[in-house]
């Protein structure tokens, strides 16, 4: 074991006043006398620095809520009410309170703090319904999560061989079985492509995602025509991905030989290409980037067909359906539908910026990813597209394709990032649990740097908290502190698991509390077994 | 007493009042003998600035009036804390004899708190204690300096009342027993001589006299304006508190209709607390108040015909009330939001300042049966000067029956000196008036003094004969109304020497159609500089000092609101202002009670960030003492007092 891995946080104020949860309300009834400053914990309240008579505007987004200064204004002039900005940050999937959180432990590479504890439901959809098992709290010991007992957060990608004993040894003790090599991040959370950004922000953004993701020691995602030489200092800790439609198969081949990892597209003729790069070049690692959708439930149709151009004319402004065809005519409520547009899709009203290419089955999912890991991937991106019930159907989906991969025996024969939304660092070991070996996130690290997933970059417009002409070097030491926070819940989770490798905990779903089988295993009887 | 000098004359008195080297000294020995006196905090000021600031009331004295009669200029001020101190004081002055101006806020108009000569000013506005309330016997005790609004609040939050109170809330009771002593429901309750148990009044020398209602020391020190003594602590009589209030509005044809109206209320035991008389004029003005303030132009919120405003306190009275005179002939009832208003704004006389650059006012006591004709004669004397006056007639109770205290009030310009002189005269023209139509001067002060034989001879005999024997070498208060001081050997007090000033108001009556062709109407508050306007049109009411919270915190009457407008009138006529002056007037919380007290309606906030501007230019940004001040108000007890905090 070499030295501990440790994130190197530092303070990094956000470029504008973060978003307020509150808004802190002073009347022209103030009479300046102080007292609020005096009890205010949080430094909300303050004196004027050009006039220390007069009191400034309340420092609104420092607020926590506790109404001390409320309760005890001497002029009764202050008032606290939800922020109206608030409401209008982030979307379905990045809630408000996410942003501002984000945002927080951004700056300050903390622990996140809510000040008055938590104030939502105990469950919900999706990952809100799963609730991991603290049972064995025996460590962290006395010196606490950073101290001497080391958790492990290191995970390993690509291939490995499928058990200890297949391996064989020559007379000299080498291995005769061929050893792929492999690559290690120390993080289970690499950095996935950006899914939306300002124009021009390209040339900011990747270089502090890239630089970040080299001094995490974890990998960054990107697009290979959008990877410029200004990126060649982290090239390792890149995975590039190739765009299938312009590049020709000799030149795949080609960077076969060159290159240790490979990143494609999925698409149905994607197997062929893969036994052809392993056979040229048995060490590369493939990697294999699904993008999957939501089945909302209803029939996709061919084009071509009439059924078809009616659905098409009656939700022309559905990205999915203008390029659809069909291929699965199943619509459960747990499907899915692998959407191999180039660029994932964004919620419709952002606007088709990224339009789909094709669609393809749901249920297929868990199958392809079989045939890709047996064709000889390395890896496989689940790219899912949180949007329209995508987040909360996820987790069933990672499930399902470790449980197929388990079913074939030959789960460790592939690394399995997950990606569809995930906005908070528990989210990293639930997704985990289920059985992915990592996560991939991308939305949070552009709210690290301050993005409120407003969509007004989406429609053309300018960014309003100027993600355009960040300094990339700020910008890495926000998504540093961004996995700093991410990195110690996780020690905390796993520390409070008894669970010293992060590795250990892929598939533990012996860990996992599920409101579904509790509600069945504890209502099941009055209820007559109904399935909740 | 070795330091104080045997004679108070030529070496200390400078023709200016500037402090010379040896005037110095002597204050400086003043000032060190009273404080080694002074056991309970009781502070002594020394500062030429802030002393000025104590060489006025309402109204400024024309500085060649000033020049020629007075000393006004104190040598020290003492901020009195504590009765022992105030004894303290009076035996120093026994022993010094030099004499004591004593102070509440300053807030009546007649200079009866000004100094006349060299001596020490006792501001009693920091005896602000209420020391006790006996339930049983209806009877509070209090310090001479508790305001007047602040003991309604003690009260009412004990179940009691004031049955009589004056016009501002924020005079002092001391200050209001010396002086007034008619006001806001005088009608039915009278004055507040009747609700006074027992005062105790501290006479030169250092002994307390515990006067009790009923005798007649008791009665002389009423209206005696500081001349008998200090008044250290006075047991008032309360009421019980009553839900009842019932403000009434009603508007007449004619001013005499109105008038036997309120006779015919008193004939029929329908007593109304408070009975105010309004003519057209008045209802006017309310109306361009109310406009200015709120309103949209075209907009009346009274009906601009003779009026006459009733409150009454108990339902029998209201019940007879409107049995009596609802549907008389010629009497209409306004809706009773008017009358609400109207019962509201009776704190604020004051606000009809809206045109104009300042306020001039006299005050009188006449029969009301010749109260309609004095108006039409005053309006007419008025007019000749281009002045406009307007009425304010309150119905008061006396011992010998019903009167009007009828108020004249009228705008004028500070700005045009010839036209302040002859409005100034214009208010003893309107008060001689007034006594040759059976009136009496409300109060002396400096100004009436001419007039001061029209007070009842017995009255002023009794204060007479009880002077001699508490303060047999005049020390008190001297120079007022008996015999005025001034310099030059008195010669120029010659004038206000009431056989001579008659004849000369007289002669000024008649020719005031030719004076008044030099005079051009006061112009409503134009352009300009609006920080010299804003200082100009104070009306210096003194509101603003007890809300300060600068004061509060300090006890400075010099950070004062008034006192800073009165540094800006300084400033913006070119003179000189010392760095102190300057200063101090940064020592401000911005917490804008000031501005929302100020019955003028002036724009304090905006005049504050002016004066600090110019303030600035010439002698810099105190920053340091700005932080400093700001820093300490948390654990400033009289600040955390006043706004009711704990300490932080």
């Amino acid at each position: 074991m070499g030295s501990k891995y440790s994130i190197k946080t530092a303070k990094a104020a956000p470029l504008h006043p973060p978003p307020a949860r509150y808004a802190v309300i002073r009347s022209g009834d103030c009479i300046n006398c102080g007292k609020c400053d005096a009890v205010c914990l949080y430094e909300v309240h303050r004196r004027e620095e050009f006039d220390p008579r007069l009191m400034a505007e309340p420092v609104s987004f420092l607020c926590r809520r506790c109404y001390s200064c409320v309760q005890r204004c001497t002029a009764g002039a202050l008032s606290l009410s939800r922020s109206p900005e608030f409401e209008t940050l982030g979307d379905e999937i990045y809630a408000p309170e996410d942003v501002i959180s984000l945002q927080e432990q951004a700056e300050s590479g903390e622990l996140p703090v809510s000040g008055c504890g938590y104030g939502g439901l105990f469950a919900g959809p999706g990952f809100d319904g799963m609730w991991t098992d603290m049972s064995e709290i025996v460590r962290p010991t006395r010196d606490g999560i950073h101290g001497r007992e080391y958790i492990s957060t290191v995970v390993d990608l690509g291939r490995k061989p499928p058990d200890v004993a297949d391996l064989s040894f020559d007379a000299h003790g080498n291995p005769l079985s061929n050893i792929h090599p492999g690559i290690e991040i120390k993080l289970p959370v690499i950095f996935d492509r950006l899914p939306f950004m300002p124009g021009g922000a390209a040339a900011f953004i990747h270089p502090a995602v890239a630089r970040a993701a080299n001094r995490l020691s974890t990998f960054a995602m990107m697009d290979d025509d959008a990877v410029g030489s200004e990126l060649d200092p982290f090239r390792n800790h890149l995975i590039r991905i190739v765009d299938t439609a312009r590049t020709g198969e000799d030149e795949l081949l080609d960077r076969a030989d060159r290159e240790s990892v490979i990143a494609l597209p999925w698409s149905p003729e994607i197997m062929d290409t893969v036994e052809k790069l392993k056979s040229r070049n048995p060490d590369l690692i493939v990697f294999i980037k699904i993008a999957v959708a939501p089945d909302p439930g209803e029939l996709t149709f061919r084009e071509e067909s009439p059924l078809g151009k009616r659905a098409a004319a009656g939700k022309a402004a559905r990205s999915e359906t203008q390029h659809g065809r069909l291929l699965h005519p199943n619509g459960g409520t747990q499907g899915w539908r692998i959407d191999n547009s180039h660029r994932g899709a964004l919620r419709n009203n952002r606007g088709d910026t990224f339009p789909g290419r094709e669609t393809h089955s749901a249920e297929a999912v868990p199958a392809i990813v079989r045939e890709l890991t047996l064709s000889g991937a390395g890896v496989i991106h689940l790219d899912v597209n949180p949007y329209d019930g995508g987040f909360h159907t996820f987790p069933e989906l990672v499930r399902r394709v470790h449980l197929e991969l388990v079913e074939a025996r030959i789960r460790d024969t592939v690394s399995i990032i997950a990606s569809g939304g995930l906005s908070r660092a528990e989210h990293v070991p639930k997704t985990i649990i289920l059985g992915a070996d990592c996560v991939a996130i991308s939305v949070p690290a552009l709210i690290a740097l301050g993005c409120t997933v407003c969509g007004k970059c989406s429609l053309g417009q300018n960014c309003p908290r100027d993600l355009e002409s960040i300094d990339p070097e700020w910008g890495s030491q926000r998504i540093i502190n961004l996995m700093g926070s991410w990195h110690s819940q996780l020690l905390e989770i796993l520390g409070a698991m008894g669970i010293r490798e992060v590795s250990r905990l892929r598939g533990e779903t012996g860990r996992l509390l599920e409101k579904r089988d509790l509600d069945r295993e504890v209502f099941g009887e009055i209820f007559g077994g109904r399935d909740r | 007493m070795s330091n104080v000098p045997e004679k108070l004359t030529s070496p200390i008195e400078t023709l200016t009042d500037k402090d010379t080297k040896e005037r110095r000294a002597f204050i400086r020995s003043i000032s060190r003998d009273l404080e080694n006196r002074f056991t309970d905090g009781s502070e002594v000021i020394e500062e030429f600035a802030v002393r000025r600031l104590y060489s006025h009331d309402l109204v400024d004295i024309p500085l060649f009036l000033e020049k020629t009669l007075f000393r006004t200029t104190p040598l020290v001020v003492v901020k009195l804390r504590s009765e022992k101190d105030a004894s303290a004081l009076l035996h120093y002055t026994a022993d010094s004899g030099i004499p004591l101006f004593p102070r509440g806020i300053a807030s009546w108009g007649f200079g009866g708190a000004i100094p006349t000569t060299s001596g020490i000013v006792a501001d009693t506005s920091f005896m602000q204690r209420v020391l006790s309330l006996n339930g049983d016997q209806k009877t509070v005790t209090v310090e001479p300096g508790v305001k007047w609004g602040e003991l309604d609040s003690y009260l009412s939050e004990r179940g009691f009342a004031l049955p009589v109170y004056p016009s501002n809330r924020f005079s002092t009771v001391g200050g209001w027993i010396s002086t007034g002593g008619f006001g806001v429901n005088s009608f039915k309750y009278g004055h507040i001589r009747y609700w006074t148990e027992s005062i105790s009044l501290a006479a030169p020398g250092g002994g307390i006299h515990e006067l009790e209602s009923g005798t007649d020391e008791f009665d002389t020190v009423f209206g005696s304006e500081g001349q008998l003594g200090l008044i250290t602590k006075v047991e008032l009589k309360v009421i019980e508190a009553t839900p009842y209030s019932y403000p009434c509005l009603l508007h007449g044809e004619d001013d005499k209709e109105l008038f036997a109206l309120v006779e015919e209320l008193s004939e029929k035991e329908c007593i109304p607390s408070h009975v105010l008389f309004m003519d057209s004029a008045h209802a006017r003005l309310v109306n361009t108040v109310w406009l200015q303030r709120k309103g949209k132009p075209g907009d009346l919120l009274v009906e601009e015909k003779p009026s006459l405003f009733l409150h009454f306190d108990d339902p029998e009275s209201y019940e007879k009330f409107q049995a009596l005179f609802t549907g008389t002939p010629g009497l209409e009832q306004a809706p009773l939001h008017q009358a609400s208003f109207l019962w509201g704004e009776r704190f604020s006389p004051m606000k009809v300042q809206v045109h104009g650059t300042s306020l001039l006012a006299c005050e009188l006591i006449l029969p009301p049966e010749n109260v309609p004709a004095f108006m039409e004669r005053a309006k007419k004397l008025a007019s000749s000067l281009k002045a406009e006056l307007f009425m304010e007639s309150h119905f008061i109770r006396k011992s010998t029956g019903m009167a009007v205290l009828i108020m004249p009030m009228f705008n004028c310009d500070r700005r045009r000196t010839f036209q302040y002189y002859i409005y100034l005269s214009l208010v003893s023209m309107l008060t001689s008036l007034g006594l040759r139509m059976g009136g009496s001067p409300y109060g002396i002060g400096i100004w009436n003094a001419p007039m001061a034989d029209a007070k009842a001879k017995e009255v002023i005999e009794g204060v007479l004969a009880y002077k001699r024997h508490v303060d047999p070498k005049n020390l008190m208060n001297p120079g007022k109304f008996w015999h005025l001081r001034s310099r030059f050997f008195g010669l120029p007090a010659r004038v206000f020497t009431p056989a001579l000033f008659k004849v000369l108001l007289r002669l000024l009556i008649f020719i005031s159609p030719v004076i008044g062709v030099f005079l051009r109407k006061p112009a409503l508050p134009g352009n300009g500089d609006p920080l010299k306007l804003t200082s100009l049109r104070c009306t210096g009411c003194g509101n603003c000092v007890t809300v300060c919270h600068a004061v509060s915190a300090t006890g400075e009457e010099a950070l004062a609101p008034r006192s800073k407008l009165r540094l800006a009138r300084k400033l913006t006529a070119g003179k000189p202002v010392s760095s102190a002056e300057a200063d101090r007037a940064f020592l401000c919380t911005r917490c804008g009670s000031c501005e929302h007290i100020c019955q003028g309606n002036l724009p304090l906030l905006e005049s504050w960030d002016l004066l600090e501007v110019n303030l600035a230019k010439s002698h810099g940004r105190p920053t340091a003492r700005i932080r400093d001040f700001v820093a300490g108000l948390g654990q400033n007890e009289d600040y955390l007092k006043k706004i009711g905090s704990d300490p932080y």
